[in-house]
């Protein structure tokens, strides 16, 4: 009920423009937030800049230091800096890695966005099918074997899932790799088809499978209310077989408003990704963040939160849009 | 609460979920004791859960790190759910703590859950009281935005608009026309929260943003069993989370049997006088059929 709310916000009636307006607005204030958590943080960027190695400089480095990074302004001057860097494609320089951050996510993004549209389609498709197969056969055992299944998913750690997966299909069947994206020593591109598919397997399992719950539970919702509604009656009395009155009521009514939860919950995979990155040491984005906030890494951090309230900003668009979409087809 | 003992199915959920963490409250041996004879056991009858590296007994550990995992979550729902509530009524005030309230709600709703999580976990420090800060601060957007919805509905009814236009104090109206209702749903989006607040805190801690991995948690304790996963040691992995997943399943149960008792609730009352109304009502019109 909370995420159909998610889908169709109160605004949803007015023009396009004031929904882009908001999220706009939205992701403003969320990168706003972001910058404003982690300069309240206990953080020290000198520290963090000497690399935890901060009685090697003498008071008048420190000073000059601070100086340098610009650590003697004010929260809102630095934002307001790096703002103008952000606008001019400056996201600053990782210490971590020791690479400017835009090359870090232009390195690891593609990656994860593998792993988060794969794991999106996947528990997209799987979902959909098993919410369909439980709303044709309501109140039967399948039904009931799919429904309480959807419930252990919503239930289960994402990151113990993986970790199963891991010691069952690669340490006691040896089938899939035990980590990272590709073989020792070479890069995601150059291995061949058959090893980017075996690399991928278990973080897209893992992935779709845990986010896959509220998709049965919704399309299951939504397929047992067209089979009660006035125009299969209609369809039936007309001597429609139920294959017909599937493929031409149900699915069409059912697959669209699936998509848009699905978009709504983009946000969810994403964070899903960064546990699952990390229990498979896959070197995406989500792993990065882990690596960064452990190490202290303010640039890389906010570049990564950046980069991920873009894409729920994307999501939260593309879920607004086609409901709008629904609800103007409904409204005729 | 009668018709709560009245289900079978959630009463004996319910207590067994007590009895787990009353025992694992009070159970012995604090899995500490090292014994390095007997590490890297497989799960057998004197040792249920196998041993880990070091020879500890791994039942108990997990144990004691689901009653410390429920104690911290416990305190994060807590204080979580009392903000929502505040949050809630603050947006009942005027239109623009409306307005504001429902922008810093959509505001922490469009960030990755995780990710603030470890944001807030940063600003906090990782200890105990970090963790719950960070717990408490990340969960409220989603009930608040409920009890926001309820609150609209009572608003819009006539016996509130009625309260307010007879000029009781808003206090006064709160107190005995909003509260009521609202604390039911209140109570089942904290049951709701907590299987969640759960997950989070250990997938929190299984990063390293949480807490201690000297401490025992759930979260801890799986951190340390995925440098194991490779040797093979998978009970490590899989007996504390098989634990964790059991009581999250056991509290989600409870928690929607409770919530299908409160969204039916008013209608027991109405059954039940109806079952009495239809009983004086019937002999009436036999009498009066016989009449005619």
């Amino acid at each position: 009920m909370v995420s159909l709310m998610a889908v169709v916000p109160k605004w949803a009636n007015s023009r396009i423009f004031t929904t882009v307006a908001r999220l706009f607005l939205q992701l403003v204030l969320v990168i706003l937030l972001a910058y404003l958590l982690l300069s309240w943080s206990p953080l020290d960027p000198i520290n963090a800049y000497l690399g935890g190695n901060l009685y090697s400089v003498s008071a008048q480095q420190k000073a000059e230091l601070t100086v340098q990074l610009g650590l003697d302004q004010s929260v809102a001057q630095q934002f307001l800096h790096w703002f103008n860097e952000l606008i001019s494609g400056n996201l600053g320089y990782s210490n971590l890695y020791q690479q400017s951050v835009s090359e870090i996510i232009k390195d690891k993004l593609p990656l994860s966005l593998l792993l988060i549209g794969l794991s999106w389609l996947a528990s997209l498709f799987m979902g959909y099918l098993l919410g369909l197969l439980a709303g044709l056969f309501q109140g039967r055992f399948v039904d009931r074997v799919i429904n309480q299944s959807a419930w252990l998913l919503a239930c289960i750690p994402s990151f113990w899932l993986g970790m199963l997966l891991i010691s069952l299909f690669s340490v006691a069947l040896s089938l899939t790799p035990v980590c990272c994206a590709a073989p020792i020593g070479m890069r995601f591109e150059e291995q061949s088809f058959w090893s980017m598919s075996q690399h991928l397997l278990l973080p897209v399992m893992t992935l779709a499978l845990v986010h896959m719950a509220p998709i049965i539970l919704h399309t299951r919702e939504k397929v047992i209310d067209v089979l009660n509604s006035d125009y299969v009656v209609y369809s039936h009395l007309h001597g429609d077989s139920k294959r017909q009155v599937v493929s031409f009521h149900v699915l069409k009514n059912s697959v669209l408003p699936a998509i848009v939860l699905h978009f709504a919950s983009f946000a969810e995979l994403f964070g899903g990704s960064i546990l699952a990155e990390t229990v498979f040491n896959f070197p995406g984005l989500g792993a990065s963040i882990v690596k960064a906030g452990l190490a202290n890494d303010t640039a890389l951090l906010m570049g990564c939160t950046l980069i991920s309230a873009l894409l729920v900003f994307c999501g939260n668009l593309i879920a607004n849009g086609l409901s709008k979409y629904l609800l103007a087809g409904e409204s005729k | 609460m009668e018709r709560f003992l009245s289900q079978k199915g959630a009463v004996a959920i319910g207590c067994s979920l007590l009895l787990l963490l009353l025992s694992a409250f009070f159970w012995p041996s604090s899995g500490t004791e090292i014994n390095l004879l007997n590490k890297n056991m497989a799960p057998s009858l004197t040792y249920l859960f196998g041993t880990d590296w070091l020879g500890r007994d791994l039942f108990s550990r997990s144990l004691k790190a689901l009653v410390s995992s429920f104690y911290i979550g416990g305190m994060a729902v807590i204080l979580s759910c009392t903000l929502a509530l505040m949050m809630a009524m603050l947006a009942l005030v005027n239109r623009y703590f409306r307005w504001s309230v429902d922008l810093l709600v959509d505001l922490f709703m469009s960030l990755p859950h995780l990710l603030l999580l470890i944001l807030l976990a940063l600003v906090f420090g990782g200890d105990q009281q970090g963790l719950v800060m960070a717990i408490a601060l990340s969960h409220w957007p989603r009930l608040t935005r409920l009890l926001r919805f309820e609150m609209q509905v009572i608003a819009n009814t006539p016996y509130f608009q009625l309260a307010k236009q007879f000029g009781h104090s808003p206090l006064v109206i709160l107190k005995r026309h909003m509260l009521p209702h609202l604390l039911p749903q209140w109570f089942v989006g904290a049951l709701l929260l907590f299987p969640h607040a759960l997950t989070h805190m250990a997938a929190l801690t299984f990063l390293g943003f949480g807490l201690d991995p000297s401490t025992p948690s759930m979260g801890a304790l799986l951190s340390q069993a995925s440098q194991y996963l490779l040797t093979g040691m998978w009970w490590l992995a899989l007996c504390p989370g098989g634990l964790l997943l059991i009581s999250l399943l056991m509290l989600s149960y409870l928690a929607n049997s409770v919530l299908k008792i409160v969204r039916e609730g008013p209608q027991t009352t109405t059954t039940s006088i109806r079952s009495k109304v239809n009983l004086e009502i019937k002999p009436r019109i036999k009498v009066g059929v016989k009449n005619a």
